[in-house]
């Protein structure tokens, strides 16, 4: 036990990150003064082979956080609470592991960058080892200060005079990944809702409708199975939690058309992996994008998302026209007229006229 | 540390890590502080599996992106094979589509969809079509009338207003501030196109 807890020390040690610089800003512009209730939501799997055993795990949180903006500074709270599962697998072992943590934090930043910076968090883990035979189970608390333990910068991808929504926990994949751990996936998404001049509850229906769609995006990396079905009730319920809320008073300077789904930052993600991932099929990108027009993530402005799904799109086309069906093909010129690929669209009609 | 005492600590640490990110290099908080929302955008996850609507594939490696390159949206220009389209009331629901035709159209089984465009917001109006034939769902796109994509729709429904839901005029959503266009899209359940609109435009405010 000495041991375990001289190399838990030396972990810390270097998984200690400072606060991160208040510089950064977000996509999707800064959040205006005020008071915003958010809800977050991450999912992770990571892996650890060395050659004779390989540790598997899988987690997943949310949480709430009441955020205050005054001149542009960000002030305010948080709580984060979270679950895992790991399992080891060598000749000779097997073992599990569950974990149940407990995160709290303050708010820093800017309207620009906000940031999550942990105070204080506890873990209760328990699990077994089977080792040739003989079974060693373990139960374990731990705490952790805010040196243990990392900030997270809420990348904001879309931002409104009532709604707000991003990404976070960049930071912590970079982290495990420079200590020699494979990250499949370790990102999370938030959402927030303007309160106006007073703090107000973060939204139910709000931490649910992101908790969903977290699922399933999770369940893609886990298992390979996309639910597509679950996540355009996840964009209905979006959208009908979006028409609640009447826009506030002191935001007149919006434009007409100006709006911003709860949903942009997940949705980013959702697309991100559609126009990274070799297995993307035409149907996928066709759904995707239109999914991504219904919650204004496409077109998409300053970064690089359009582009790479653009570069897809050519490569799907391609691959669809030398086998010859013309399923796929139509399916891109639907996503390619939808978001205006004159070129793309062109190809995929001479192919569809040439195959006649 | 023994065998059997390391190997519980691996699975607590790992564990733990999957959801407090906890890992080693301090020197990344640098990079990560640094991180604008054009290069978080890129931290897609690494590994993912196919998107499919129907069953479960095999996960399959891809490559994280890199660039961080911003990209340049050009959904100005229309397809060529939109054709012309006639204005509508939107307090009517007559089908006013557009007649030109295009290579989805002209799709052997591929038939015409009329869509219709009704309600009393010209700004948000809603959309309507007839069933069509071995048609297991729908996609809806509305664009600026020079091709600069504002909003999609998919589902089984014939009807969508713009934005998905109904929402009063002083809250916020999708809505038209100029000339614009819509076409729908009906597909069968394998994915096969079986109907499609021509452009039809849309007045706006």
């Amino acid at each position: 036990m000495k041991a375990t807890r001289l190399a838990w020390a030396g972990l810390l040690a270097v998984a200690v990150l400072p606060a991160l610089g208040a510089d950064a800003k977000g996509a999707g512009g800064p959040l205006r003064d005020g008071n915003w209730a958010g809800t977050m939501s991450i999912g992770a799997t990571i892996t650890i082979d060395n050659g004779s055993a390989a540790v598997v795990a899988q987690g997943s949180g949310n949480g709430t956080f009441a955020l205050n903006l005054a001149g542009g500074t960000g002030t305010g709270d948080y709580i984060l609470g979270g679950s895992s599962a790991a399992s080891l697998e060598s000749s000779n072992a097997t073992g599990n592991a569950n974990a149940v943590i407990a995160v709290t934090g303050e708010l820093q930043g800017t309207g620009a960058a906000p940031i999550l910076s942990p105070t204080q968090a506890h873990a209760d883990v328990s699990g077994s080892v089977t080792v040739n035979g003989f079974d060693a189970p373990f139960d374990e608390s731990f705490d952790f200060g805010p040196d243990d333990l990392l900030s997270s910068t809420l990348v904001i991808t879309s931002s409104s005079c009532t709604y707000a929504s991003g990404t976070w926990a960049q930071e912590f994949k970079s982290a495990i990944q420079a200590s020699g751990v494979n990250v499949t996936s370790f990102q999370g998404s938030w959402a927030a809702v303007f309160k106006g001049a007073t703090p107000g509850e973060t939204d139910a229906a709000l931490t649910d409708i992101l908790d969903r769609g977290e699922a399933v995006l999770s369940s893609w990396f886990a298992t390979g199975t996309f639910d597509a079905e679950e996540l355009e009730n996840v964009l209905v319920d979006a959208e009908h939690f979006a028409a609640t809320r009447p826009k506030d008073e002191a935001c007149s300077t919006g434009k007409p058309g100006d709006w911003s789904s709860p949903l942009a930052g997940l949705m980013q993600r959702i697309l991100l992996a559609v126009a990274n991932s070799t297995s993307t099929t035409p149907e996928a990108l066709r759904f995707g994008i239109a999914a991504g027009l219904r919650t204004g993530v496409l077109p998409s402005i300053n970064d690089p998302l359009e582009g790479e799904l653009q570069n897809k799109a050519q490569e799907l086309l391609d691959l669809a026209i030398a086998e010859g069906g013309t399923t796929g093909v139509t399916l891109i010129k639907i996503s390619a007229d939808s978001m205006g690929w004159t070129d793309l669209s062109n190809q995929a009609s001479a192919a569809l006229a040439g195959g006649q | 540390m023994s065998p059997r005492s390391s190997r519980p600590f691996v699975l607590t640490a790992v564990a733990i890590a999957t959801v407090l990110g906890l890992g080693a290099c301090g020197s990344d908080s640098d990079k990560a502080s640094s991180t604008t929302g054009a290069t978080a955008a890129t931290s897609a996850p690494t590994t993912v599996a196919t998107p499919t609507t129907v069953a479960a594939t095999a996960v399959v490696e891809t490559t994280e992106p890199e660039s961080t390159e911003p990209a340049t949206s050009e959904p100005t220009t229309a397809s060529t094979d939109g054709g012309a389209a006639t204005t509508v009331a939107p307090t009517t629901e007559q089908p006013t589509t557009t007649t030109a035709p295009d290579a989805l159209s002209q799709l052997p089984g591929v038939s015409a969809v009329d869509v219709a465009v009704g309600g009393t917001d010209v700004t948000r109006p809603t959309f309507t079509w007839a069933p069509a034939a071995n048609a297991a769902s729908y996609q809806l796109v509305v664009q600026t009338a020079d091709g600069v994509p504002l909003w999609a729709w998919t589902g089984a429904q014939t009807s969508v207003v713009l934005g998905g839901t109904e929402r009063a005029a002083d809250v916020e959503g999708p809505t038209l501030v100029g000339a614009s266009r819509v076409r729908v899209y009906a597909l069968d359940a394998a994915f096969t196109v079986v109907a499609v609109s021509g452009w039809v435009a849309l007045p706006g405010s």
